[in-house]
């Protein structure tokens, strides 16, 4: 089979893939995240990084656009791949490997892509071009999953702009003063909605200064999302949910290794391990955590929520405070299963007021890296239905 | 003679390199290719065998380069790698400032009377190097450099005593409407650009 | 002072140096792999950097509009060069590709290029995220540099010389971690952060999709994540040279002690990042400055007094 099919073959059994969930596609993505850590695959960052995209939940005809687009940068060989139940993520991805490994096929496909090559010119001011040209100058388009990569426009003097060249086809950043008074550039970068470790369907539309988020409205592009722990006698979906959560902010405060237990030990809670297990298990892992002193010093103090700020049950918290309330939640949420027939829990973080409203207000003057750890300590799922307002 | 050739190739880089940073329209090029002149000048050092000069030039010549792009690029306000932009500033005077330097220099280098070598090279050329530095003159280089740093260091502070990120007072206010402006409080000057010059 | 301790290589020495320094970054990547599917209670993983090899080299180049493609590829492809132009002076046992008078210093050199290159491979790509993760290389660089150049000088002033053979002969009898410790820890902290190794992730983290790497694909992304292990491996046989004794041990001949030593060290390293967390760039600064470096000063000054007073 040649050297082609020896690098195929080896490069398929790790594929890297990259995660787009819709509204409401929670319960397919936590399947198919089981799925990529029982096969030793790998979660993408960005899509350049990407064999395979992974489409989890429903999509409507409507919004495809952006998930077209992420497609597009992906680099190939690739393949796509849609999972809307829990249960067929293997196969579906079995599918992927498949495509993957027909290097023919990939060939052809590829060369599709590049009907219209521009001129390839490496040049000062020259465009790189992989066939993805089209997809990313249109910047009228807020639902962009990435962040543009033709977004990275500086500001421009504040004269003569109409006339001046748009290079790549790409318009200049305006500019701002920003709270020292000094003349800065404005850039406006959506976050979301398919932004890995992001709440689905969310939309932050920053404007960067630097690195630092100094203005942000909240959008929900695609409509409310009806999930969040579906209240029931169980309590295991809470756990589910609250575990989630968890994970992803500790994946994103870099905390890897507490990132992969607490991974497994949703994943046991899906597979309908008994619930005392999962306690004791969440709970030796919040004990690890709290004698985590780096992680603590990363978290704390951040995205604290003054009192008297309309988000009853979390007044007072910080990120540290919430990540430690998720699990504690999740603990709680084992106990009401085993006990008698709890109602569906409610403490802590949910239900409690609408903590995305208070988004722009939290995460105005921060640097990025904590506007995702704010934006991921809360819990925005059930909240979002009475939303759709600028900051 | 292998020697001969790679120092007027390393010549050649160093000038060309010199020559692009103010060809090219790039100002992380026009910075880098500085960066690539002074290497080749620091491997010319090595090559006369004064190790230390030569290496010590290159480790500070990329650093100040990788520290000078941010600067540039900050206070420049645009991204080269987008917008194309002129590196030469007014042109005429300053072609006339480098024929006149250069002219100067030339005539120097033919005309001085170059004393012949004397003795031979010390042995261990950093050691020496340091002595002749540092010698003499130790007491004044250790005031010197923890002044310099310290002045360094407390004008920073002093410029900027919150740094960027501690939470402050004076985080504009978000927009009251839509138009995305990122404002000062207190309406630092009344006439807001539109930041959405992207969308224009 | 002169270059007989050690034994200089003739060309093919070079080709050596690189292949060891590959097998090991690979050895590294292998652990780790191995490690990682162990913590996810997976079978295997060893073949995990292959894997991911052959991935790469697989998948086609791809770019982003108005990207500086020349700056890009200066900046992915210098890393594993800087890697390799460090191990030429690293004396291996009683053999060096070559034995610059001034070897430390060239050390500090390459990883000075680093911040150029990380920087390059962010600017390059003309994206947010790549852009924001290469500042923020450099701003961990501003924080790390300057205890680093302070904790070789320690070294340095003690062996009174800047040849790596010279420092390595110097630690005959004792050696140089012995008391130096800070020197020695601060020095490691400083290879896992120009190897951008946890907890120095910030500029490839997932808050900004990857940061630098957020559009790399294909070799381009190979070659970054092979220049981490190379910088990490390079790194680890320099702590061995400048703190661990070189190849110095009993029995074995000196090159076998001193791979040994670099490889328990690369992977102590390998371990250690994966037990911290990642930092964030804004919160290196003030430790690295107010703590780390008065105690580094320290540290050089114990040292500095000790060797005058052992000259004299």
């Amino acid at each position: 089979m040649g050297l082609n099919g020896v690098l195929a073959r080896a490069a398929v059994t790790r594929c890297h893939v990259f995660l787009a969930e819709a509204l409401d596609g929670a319960a397919p993505r936590m399947a198919v995240e089981r799925e990529l850590a029982r096969r030793g695959w790998v979660e993408a960052l960005s899509p350049a990084d990407a064999d395979i995209l992974c489409v989890c939940g429903e999509v409507p005809g409507g919004q495809a656009d952006a998930i077209h687009r992420l497609w597009d940068q992906l680099p190939g060989p690739r393949a796509r791949v849609s999972v809307e139940q829990t249960d067929d993520a293997g196969a579906r991805l079995d599918g992927c490997v498949a495509e993957l490994l027909d290097t023919a096929g990939q060939r052809a496909q590829e060369a599709e892509r590049w009907v219209q090559p521009d001129d390839d010119d490496s040049d000062a001011g020259g465009m790189d071009h992989s066939g993805m040209d089209h997809s990313q100058m249109d910047h009228s388009q807020m639902d962009d999953g990435q962040m543009d990569d033709g977004q990275m426009d500086h500001g421009q003097m504040d004269h003569g702009q109409m006339d001046m060249p748009m290079p790549g086809g790409i318009p200049l950043a305006g500019e701002g003063t920003d709270r020292d008074g000094l003349n800065l550039d404005v850039l406006k970068v959506p976050l979301g909605p398919y932004l890995p470790l992001w709440p689905a369907g969310l939309v932050l539309h920053c404007e960067l200064q630097g690195d630092v988020v100094f203005g942000s409205a909240i959008d929900f592009p695609f409509g409310a999302p009806e999930t969040g722990p579906a209240p029931g006698p169980d309590g295991r979906a809470s756990v589910i949910h609250h575990l989630d959560l968890a994970l992803r902010l500790l994946r994103l405060a870099g905390a890897a290794a507490s990132a992969t237990r607490t991974r497994m030990i949703r994943d046991s809670a899906l597979d309908g391990a008994a619930l005392d297990q999962c306690r004791t298990e969440l709970q030796s892992e919040l004990a690890r955590i709290r004698k985590n002193g780096l992680l603590r010093r990363t978290l704390r103090g951040i995205g604290h929520i003054p009192d008297g700020s309309g988000l009853p049950g979390i007044e007072g918290t910080d990120v540290w405070d919430r990540l430690v309330g998720m699990f504690e939640t999740a603990a709680a949420g084992t106990a009401a299963a085993t006990g008698t027939t709890a109602a569906a829990h409610t403490t802590g973080p949910r239900g409690a007021g609408d903590p995305a409203r208070k988004l722009p207000d939290l995460v105005r003057g921060q640097e990025l890296s904590v506007v995702r750890l704010i934006v991921a300590s809360f819990d925005l799922a059930p909240a979002a239905r009475t939303v759709g307002v600028t900051g | 003679m292998l020697s001969a050739v790679l120092f007027v190739v390393l010549a050649v880089v160093a000038i060309s390199a010199g020559v692009i940073v103010f060809r090219t329209d790039s100002m992380a090029r026009a910075t880098y290719a500085l960066a690539v002149s002074f290497v080749s000048v620091g491997i010319m050092l090595l090559q006369f065998e004064l190790e230390y000069i030569g290496v010590i030039t290159i480790l500070m010549m990329v650093m100040e380069m990788a520290i000078m792009a941010i600067f540039m690029v900050m206070f420049m306000g645009m991204n080269p790698a987008l917008m194309p932009m002129d590196m030469v500033h007014n042109k005429k005077a300053s072609a006339g400032i480098a024929a006149g330097v250069f002219a100067l220099l030339t005539a120097g280098i033919l005309l001085a009377d170059w004393p012949a070598r004397h003795g031979v090279p010390a042995v261990d050329l950093t050691a020496s190097l340091g002595e002749a530095i540092m010698g003499p003159k130790m007491l004044v280089m250790l005031t010197v450099s923890p002044v310099l740093f310290a002045t360094l260091v407390s004008a920073l502070v002093l410029a900027n005593p919150r740094g960027r990120y501690a939470p402050s007072p004076v985080v504009p206010v978000e927009p009251e409407n839509d138009d995305g402006g990122s404002h000062q409080g207190g309406g630092h000057d009344g006439h807001h650009q539109h930041p959405g010059g992207a969308h224009s | 002072m002169n270059g007989s301790l050690v034994q200089q290589l003739p060309a093919w020495g070079a080709v050596a140096a690189l292949a060891v320094l590959v097998l090991v970054a690979l050895s590294g990547a292998a652990a780790d792999g191995l490690v990682t599917a162990r913590a996810e209670r997976r079978r295997g993983g060893g073949f995990a950097p292959v894997a991911e090899t052959a991935r790469l080299l697989r998948q086609r180049p791809r770019g982003t509009v108005a990207a500086d493609t020349l700056l890009r590829r200066v900046g992915v492809v210098g890393l594993p060069v800087a890697a390799a132009l460090k191990v030429a002076v690293l004396p291996v046992g009683a053999w060096v590709v070559s034995d610059l008078a001034v070897g430390l210093v060239w050390f500090n050199t390459m990883d000075v290029m680093v911040w150029a290159l990380v920087w390059l491979s962010g600017w390059g790509p003309n994206s947010v995220h790549s852009l924001v993760g290469g500042y923020r290389f450099l701003a961990l660089a501003l924080a790390y540099e300057l205890p680093l150049m302070f904790a070789l000088t320690a070294p340095a002033v003690a062996a009174g010389s800047l040849r790596m053979a010279d420092i390595v002969a110097a630690q005959d009898g004792l050696w140089f971690v012995v008391w130096m410790p800070v020197a020695f820890l601060v020095f490691c902290a400083a290879v896992l952060a120009f190897s951008l190794q946890r907890p120095f992730t910030a500029p490839l983290s997932p808050d900004i999709a990857g940061g630098v790497l957020a559009e790399l694909s294909g070799v381009e992304r190979l070659l970054l994540l092979a220049g981490r292990y190379l910088l990490l491996a390079a790194g680890s046989g320099f702590g061995v040279a400048l703190f661990l004794g070189g190849g110095a041990g009993p029995v074995l001949p000196g090159w076998a002690w001193f791979l040994a030593k670099t490889l328990v060290l690369f992977w102590l390293l390998l371990t250690i990042r994966r037990r911290v967390p990642a930092l964030r760039p804004e919160q290196l600064m003030a430790p690295a400055w107010v703590v780390g470096l008065p105690l580094i000063l320290l540290q050089v000054l114990v040292v500095a007094v000790a060797a005058v007073a052992g000259k004299g």
